[in-house]
């Protein structure tokens, strides 16, 4: 549908609701990539991925009108991704790849890069790292993914209370560490 | 703060997408993706078309799956697969015995209304039978416009054809029982006439493994009007569901079964005389 092709997200999203397949179309072009490197990020199995993908438009394709207009479309689809993911994982158990220290093993990042990420997210980064691996995959799951404690407890496979705790801890130390960086 | 818009470089993005960059910075770009429709897009020029055309595929078959007629979802509420379902719909095997069905029941009705009660009775007996069997004659004559596909599909040609017939009989013959208990006053009729529904029904499938379902629906359909007709003459039309007459019936019902079982053992299904 050309008409849409300049359509923003929202728009294209009230489109869907009212059963434009191609307004789907270029929702599933635009998000899809993105959707898809972000999930392969979390779950190594790239059938489940592309499973997890599917069932993410074709919950959108059934839900649009569910949206409640406000906020960012990605953030909403990236909601109905993660949740389908944990699903998913829950029904045929994968591993579930945490954020983990020395994946890499040199710095790949330019110095150039490091100054935008520093003026994106001012020492973030740092702060993060400085994080025990717990307590990083609680950041993860909640602040990042977007997840709920209660679901983040249950993907991470520990009691929701001491999710709930990880996390006030791990906010803490990143404040912590962000105030004595300024 | 820096308001300024900036975008990450191709090659960044294209380590994030091998899994070729640490976590932290990895959170950094995600975060900026959600954010930054431009970045989106160079990420979408660096994925793998394939791999996205395959979802979108997908996608698309989900999504255009026919959406199933109300019989079917009912049936598919009693436990059949969503592989018959799709498959009954697209022989539409359900339509023509559903019409055949409603305009069976309104010619009882109206007989019932203004004929005498002798009369109404004998038309019951007559057409009740007779929605079974046509439904399942013309089941298998509707769903000549799939031949060519069921012929090549590897799937049982026999498993195929019990299903149309159990679809249609699941479908057709508790309309007919209900309106003949609770509309046309038949009393007990409403039940016996399963005796011979079930004989032709099954007569009518050993006979589609040797011919075409018009001739056997008008054959099978003569002799059921023959029976009725004559025993209407002798003006004892409950004669031809009485208790010898159900007798007659159960032993129909088993030869015919056996014969049926027979056929299929020899690899003649039901509508596969082509």
């Amino acid at each position: 549908m050309s008409s849409n092709a300049d359509a923003g997200d929202a728009d294209l999203l009230r489109a869907v609701a009212d059963g434009d397949e191609g307004a789907l179309r270029l929702l599933f072009d635009r998000h899809a990539p993105w959707l898809v490197a972000r999930l392969r990020r979390r779950c190594a199995d790239p059938d489940v991925v592309d499973d997890v993908l599917q069932d993410t438009f074709v919950a959108v394709w059934k839900g649009a009108e569910r949206w409640r207009g406000d906020g960012e479309v990605g953030a909403w689809l990236w909601g109905i991704a993660v949740r389908r993911l944990i699903s998913r994982l829950r029904r045929s158990p994968v591993a579930w790849t945490f954020l983990a220290d020395g994946e890499v093993d040199a710095p790949l990042v330019s110095a150039e890069e490091q100054v935008l990420l520093g003026v994106e997210h001012g020492d973030l980064g740092t702060a993060l790292r400085r994080l025990s691996p717990e307590l990083r995959a609680v950041v993860q799951a909640t602040i990042l993914d977007g997840l709920t404690t209660k679901e983040a407890a249950r993907l991470l496979g520990v009691p929701h209370g001491t999710v709930k705790g990880r996390l006030r801890q791990a906010k803490s130390q990143l404040r912590a560490s962000l105030l004595s960086a300024s | 703060m820096n308001r300024k818009p900036w975008h990450y470089d191709r090659d960044l993005l294209r380590r994030y997408l091998d899994g070729d960059i640490d976590s932290v910075p990895s959170a950094s770009i995600e975060a900026h993706l959600m954010a930054c429709p431009a970045c989106r897009a160079t990420l979408a020029e660096l994925s793998d078309p394939a791999t996205l055309r395959r979802a979108w595929d997908a996608v698309q078959a989900e999504i255009q799956r026919p959406v199933l007629s109300p019989p079917l979802r009912a049936l598919r509420r009693l436990g059949l697969t969503e592989r018959d379902a799709v498959l009954l719909n697209a022989s539409q095997s359900l339509r023509g015995p559903w019409v055949l069905a409603s305009a069976a029941v309104f010619v009882f009705v109206v007989a019932a209304g203004w004929s005498s009660s002798e009369l109404s009775t004998a038309c019951y007996l007559l057409g009740a039978p007779l929605v079974p069997l046509l439904g399942v004659v013309g089941a298998f004559a509707t769903a000549d416009s799939l031949a060519g596909l069921t012929n090549t599909t590897p799937y049982s040609k026999v498993r195929l054809s019990l299903l149309r017939t159990a679809a249609v009989m699941v479908t057709t013959v508790p309309f007919v029982v209900a309106f003949g208990a609770i509309v046309t006053g038949v009393g007990w009729l409403s039940v016996a006439w399963l005796g011979p529904g079930l004989g032709l029904t099954l007569a009518a499938l050993v006979l589609l493994t040797w011919w075409p379902p018009k001739v056997v629906g008008a054959l099978l359909s003569a002799v059921w009007i023959v029976v009725v007709a004559v025993a209407h003459g002798r003006h004892d039309v409950v004669l031809t569901v009485g208790p010898r007459a159900q007798v007659a019936y159960v032993a129909l019902t088993c030869v015919t079964a056996v014969a049926l079982a027979i056929r299929i053992r020899l690899a003649r299904t039901p509508g596969g005389y082509a």
